[in-house]
């Protein structure tokens, strides 16, 4: 027999030794973290819908989840949550793309203002276009959207000065922005709330350099702001609700996507900037291994299963604590599926932008994307003033 | 001559103080009784009837009879009366002020839902108890608009916003007390409705160009109305039942 290199790899090179043999709940592809948060460390997040679940478990798991927007303490946690603060570090709503990173980052140390106005609902209510669904039926005004969105750049600058570990998923190349200034939309101008204008709004579709040069250079600026922070990248699972690319089938082009962020996510990653960890969340949820399991009846959205084996992953290779074995999650209790399921309802419903794309009941216009109007309007109620004393 | 029950907690002295004075008055104040529900305060129980026998008693009447309720209404008080450790404003489409921009400013939606919280959770409640019971017309009158004074609420003020530490943090802009209140009434103006309650605004003569409570319909606190509000309040509900300006036959049932 003669000798060569395979011979002396670890197991976890092969696939019948550490992917088709092994239980699938028990994959672990993490080979070298480097990474180690304490309690101690302030970690963030940001993203596509996954990321979420990262915040969530984060949350629910002792790490110190930062969360520099919190919401009016007058308000109960319940008003809060319907606002969407706390579902991730601060109230920006769905990241999608490494440009919408960097350019929040811009927007909040004052050197980028777009010039997009802010998009109008049917009942007159405006939301902000950089992040349409965060506050539910829209603010009552421009000056209040402005109000909200210059105390939310101050928390977002905060943030980034003050976090320690900022954790962020990758979910997009497909994106629209501003012909004026580029400045990119988590989802196309019409959707929810605006008009989509072909002569102001153009669709892009980012290559993978384009996400490694605006990925570094945001790092580079986090690290001038916060030179002790670390990242971890993430590549969303979940696939696109819906493609702008009318050629294209959307599995073909959740192929294309995925497939950049993930080269890019990998190349990111250079000598000169350091601290960037690579967490292969999406190989634990798509690995064939699984058969499909961690993913919900739509396709799409990534089961608690799921989420847990990613987060168990997570958290033996990224803390200090004792590294405990894998094990198998508890069965899901059936008689429970009806509260999990409306729970997973309302996380699709509430939190995840891109799903307005492809809304039961909206049909194709001049508009690329348009949901119905029903979809968006919440009546205002208001009451006449009292009549004033002669 | 339609037979009116008041229920209510501590806004329903001002009609229970109306009363007694028109008797004082020996003027005949017909078939209309005042009831405050009954509660434990400071270690001792208060109020006349608890909600259940409030509601065997609204159960009781027949179906021409009116109950209007005076219940809660004190929640915009304890939002905004004192300032808040971390300052808050808000947009309102009910004014078009511009609200203080060096304060957190709250997104109106989360007002809105946090009033809705506060008045699902008891007073809802309690409304819709009565409600169920009742055969005739339901009311519930607003409370009263905020007091602008804030020399007179600082001189004034219940134990509770003493111990609240209204003397160390201040009171709040009037402007801010007044949108606040109109929130609450916004929100109260749906939630009656889906009840099926008849939602009554503060009686127009009590409230001054700006919108707050005339000094004259002042109580002797930081939030109440007086006697003579409790007038206007009678008044006001005998025309929104019988369509006239005259008080109806009245009688005490205290």
């Amino acid at each position: 027999m003669t000798s060569h290199p395979y011979k002396e790899l670890p197991d976890t090179c092969f696939w019948r030794r550490s992917v088709a043999s092994m239980p699938p709940e028990n994959i672990d592809p993490v080979i070298k973290f480097k990474l180690k948060i304490d309690p101690s460390h302030k970690v963030a997040t940001a993203g596509s819908c996954f990321a979420q679940h990262i915040a969530r478990h984060l949350r629910n798991s002792g790490f110190n989840y930062y969360i520099a927007e919190n919401g009016h303490p007058l308000l109960s946690q319940d008003v809060r949550d319907q606002s969407h603060y706390g579902v991730f570090s601060a109230r920006y709503g769905n990241v999608y793309t490494a440009r919408q990173l960097l350019q929040l980052f811009d927007r909040a140390h004052g050197d980028f203002e777009p010039s997009e106005p802010v998009w109008r609902l049917p009942n007159g209510r405006v939301v902000d276009p950089f992040r349409p669904t965060i506050e539910p039926g829209g603010f009552i005004n421009e000056g209040e959207l402005l109000a909200d969105r210059r105390q939310h750049l101050a928390c977002v600058k905060r943030l980034f000065s003050e976090l320690d570990v900022f954790v962020f998923t990758l979910g997009l190349t497909e994106c629209w922005r501003s012909k004026a200034d580029g400045a990119v939309f988590p989802i196309c101008p019409g959707v929810e709330g605006g008009e989509f204008d072909p002569s102001r709004h153009e669709f892009y579709n980012q290559t993978a350099s384009d996400v490694i040069k605006d990925f570094r250079l945001f790092a580079t600026k986090l690290r001038e702001v916060n030179p002790k922070s670390e990242i971890v990248i993430t590549v969303s699972p979940v696939p696109l609700a819906a493609t702008a690319r009318s050629g294209m089938h959307v599995l073909t082009a959740t192929t294309y996507s995925k497939a950049v962020l993930r080269v890019a996510a990998d190349s990111i990653r250079t000598k000169s900037i350091r601290g960037i960890h690579y967490f292969p969340s999406y190989e634990i949820v798509t690995s064939m291994a699984t058969r499909g399991r961690y993913f919900a009846e739509d396709l799409r959205n990534v089961t608690e299963e799921g989420v847990s084996h990613v987060m168990r992953v997570f958290m033996k290779h990224a803390t200090n604590s004792k590294q405990k074995p894998l094990s198998k999650p508890p069965a899901l209790d059936e008689t429970k599926s009806d509260s999990f399921l409306a729970s997973m309802q309302h996380f699709v419903e509430v939190e995840c932008d891109e799903i307005a794309l492809d809304k039961p009941g909206s049909e194709p216009s001049s508009v690329p994307y348009v949901s119905s109007d029903a979809d968006k309007v919440s009546t205002s109620i208001r009451v006449r003033k009292p009549r004033r004393r002669r | 001559m339609t037979k009116i029950v008041f229920i209510g907690d501590s806004h329903i002295h001002s009609i229970k103080d109306a009363l007694i004075s028109q008797l004082h008055d020996n003027v005949s104040v017909g078939d209309v009784s005042a009831y405050r529900l009954r509660k434990t305060k400071n270690g001792r129980q208060i109020g006349d009837l608890s909600l259940d026998d409030s509601t065997k008693l609204v159960g009781r009447l027949d179906s021409d009879a009116c109950v209007v309720s005076m219940i809660g209404g004190n929640q915009h008080q304890l939002t905004s009366l004192i300032q808040h450790p971390n300052a808050f404003d808000f947009f309102s489409p009910d004014d078009s002020s511009m609200p203080n921009l060096a304060s957190e400013i709250i997104p109106y939606n989360q007002m809105e839902r946090f009033f809705e919280e506060l008045l699902k959770r008891n007073d809802v409640l309690r409304m819709q108890a009565l409600r169920s019971a009742c055969r005739g017309r339901m009311f519930h009158l607003c409370p009263p608009p905020p007091k602008e004074s804030a020399e007179h609420i600082l001189g004034n003020h219940e134990t509770d916003f003493a111990a609240r530490g209204i003397l160390d943090k201040g009171v709040s802009p009037p402007r801010l007390r007044l949108k606040t209140w109109l929130t609450q009434v916004s929100v109260l103006s749906k939630l009656t409705k889906q009840i099926g309650v008849e939602l009554l605004p503060p009686p127009p003569t009590a409230i001054t160009e700006n919108g707050f409570l005339a000094e004259l319909y002042y109580a002797k606190d930081a939030t109440h109305a007086n006697q003579l509000y409790g007038q206007l309040i009678l008044e006001q509900v005998s025309n929104a039942i019988e369509g006239t300006s005259n008080l109806p036959q009245h009688s005490a049932n205290l």
